[in-house]
């Protein structure tokens, strides 16, 4: 049964899921539980967060397993999506709890150094780091605030001072390039 | 400057992808995406590389029988068919109705009362609580708050839109070891399991709320939950209060 479980493929494991099938969840779970944690941490900064989240993206895969759309990804990038989408309200929940007690005065910190300390605090690969640094400056910036600090493209925008429309054409372009670059460096999914 | 080749918004489909949209935005995007497998396909490649971008790591520990504890109970066992004695659903319905009327009334005034208190909470509770306050905050959240048929209030829960709903153990009785708190929702022909919500000790539980619910019951069960609530067993309900 168990070796059956670990050579299904992934969307038969989801199948299994809305077939409320508990054994499916805990293979999907072996599988992509590690990397979902640490994209949360990573944004969160906060293992105990971070957990949470990995929890909360597994409990929803139980509790609503049709909303995985094979046309809109992998089951790996679905479950990452959600990671990434729980992480930001975390991180934005924080960032605002913070500004109401206002002893922060540190919020907007300079945006390159930013950029610079997500990225390197973030503990990417070696290979990634390769390909998100090949980016243009005007692309990695946007892409890497948004992406790993959790900002919206309004708060890009203020913070690099630049429109609200280049901050989200580069943020387009910024991932097309990446895109490439992964190639060139040989990172597979 | 935005781009939008066509009727297709492929800046915003990128913004998107990476969470950075503001909110009106999203909605907007996932429209269009119900409707266009091009900017499904062209989404699946954002998420792709975003993927990419994260490497497979061993799962933390201990956390899939935690996550396996916090199921609710097993829907793939078969609801119990009416044994002769059972009452009928219709029967047990009214009897749920029962009780979860009694709270009703009780329930409009004090989520009223609930929201100004729960405003003076604890600043350093774990992330949970965070993402509870947070939806108890919204001017529109929608609130059951549950009380005992004696009329004690011992329990909200709040619902987000996007279903998630948080239950605060306010005034809930810690369980004798091996029983657990079941969430139950009351408004369709049998009551439906929202999840178990622990023993009382901890403050904030996340549940399922599927949409449309308005009415909720809590009762005391053993560990790992049941199908059906126990009748005798409910400890308290109430209804969102809009």
């Amino acid at each position: 049964m168990t070796e059956q479980l670990g050579q299904r493929s992934d969307a038969a494991l989801v199948a299994g899921v809305v077939q409320r099938d508990t054994g499916a969840l805990g293979e999907m779970y072996r599988r992509h539980a590690g990397a979902v944690f640490a994209l949360a941490r990573r944004l969160t900064n906060d293992g105990q967060a971070a957990e949470d989240v990995c929890q909360t993206v597994f409990t929803s895969v139980w509790t609503s397993p049709e909303r995985f759309d094979p046309e809109r990804g992998t089951v790996r990038s679905w479950l990452l999506a959600q990671a990434h989408g729980r992480a930001v309200d975390h991180v934005r929940s924080e960032l605002a709890r913070r500004r109401r007690h206002a002893r922060d005065a540190q919020l907007a910190p300079l945006a390159a150094a930013d950029v610079e300390t997500s990225v390197q605090q973030a503990g990417v690969a070696e290979d990634v780091r390769r390909a998100i640094e090949s980016l243009p400056m005007h692309e990695r910036e946007p892409v890497v605030l948004a992406y790993f600090g959790g900002r919206s493209y309004r708060a890009v925008a203020e913070l690099l001072g630049e429109p609200e429309g280049t901050v989200k054409s580069r943020i387009r372009a910024g991932l097309a390039q990446l895109r490439r670059s992964l190639d060139r460096e040989g990172v597979s999914p | 400057m935005t781009t939008t080749q066509g009727e297709h918004p492929l800046d915003d489909l990128a913004v998107y992808a990476v969470d950075a949209l503001e909110p009106n935005e999203r909605a907007t995007v996932e429209a269009h995406l119900a409707g266009c497998a091009s900017c499904r396909a062209e989404l699946a490649e954002h998420l792709d590389t975003l993927a990419r971008l994260t490497e497979a790591f061993a799962p933390p520990a201990g956390g899939l029988e935690q996550l396996l504890a916090g199921l609710d109970a097993p829907r793939h066992m078969a609801r119990p068919t009416a044994i002769t004695a059972a009452p009928s659903a219709r029967e047990q319905r009214r009897r749920w109705m029962r009780v979860a009327g009694v709270a009703a009334a009780a329930a409009a005034v004090a989520a009223v009362v609930g929201v100004a208190l729960s405003s003076l909470g604890d600043e350093d509770t774990d992330t949970l609580s965070d993402l509870a306050d947070e939806a108890l905050d919204q001017p529109d959240a929608d609130v059951a708050t549950l009380a005992t048929p004696e009329g004690a209030n011992v329990a909200r829960v709040v619902v987000t839109d996007e279903g998630t709903g948080y239950l605060f153990a306010d005034d809930l009785p810690t369980l004798a070891e091996g029983q657990t708190y079941q969430l139950w929702q009351l408004d369709g022909p049998a009551p439906v399991s929202l999840g178990l919500v622990g023993d009382g000790t901890q403050p904030v539980s996340a549940v399922a709320v599927p949409a449309g619910t308005t009415t909720m019951a809590i009762s005391a069960e053993v560990a790992g939950g049941v199908v059906s609530p126990t009748a005798d067993q409910i400890v308290a309900s109430g209804a969102v209060a809009r």
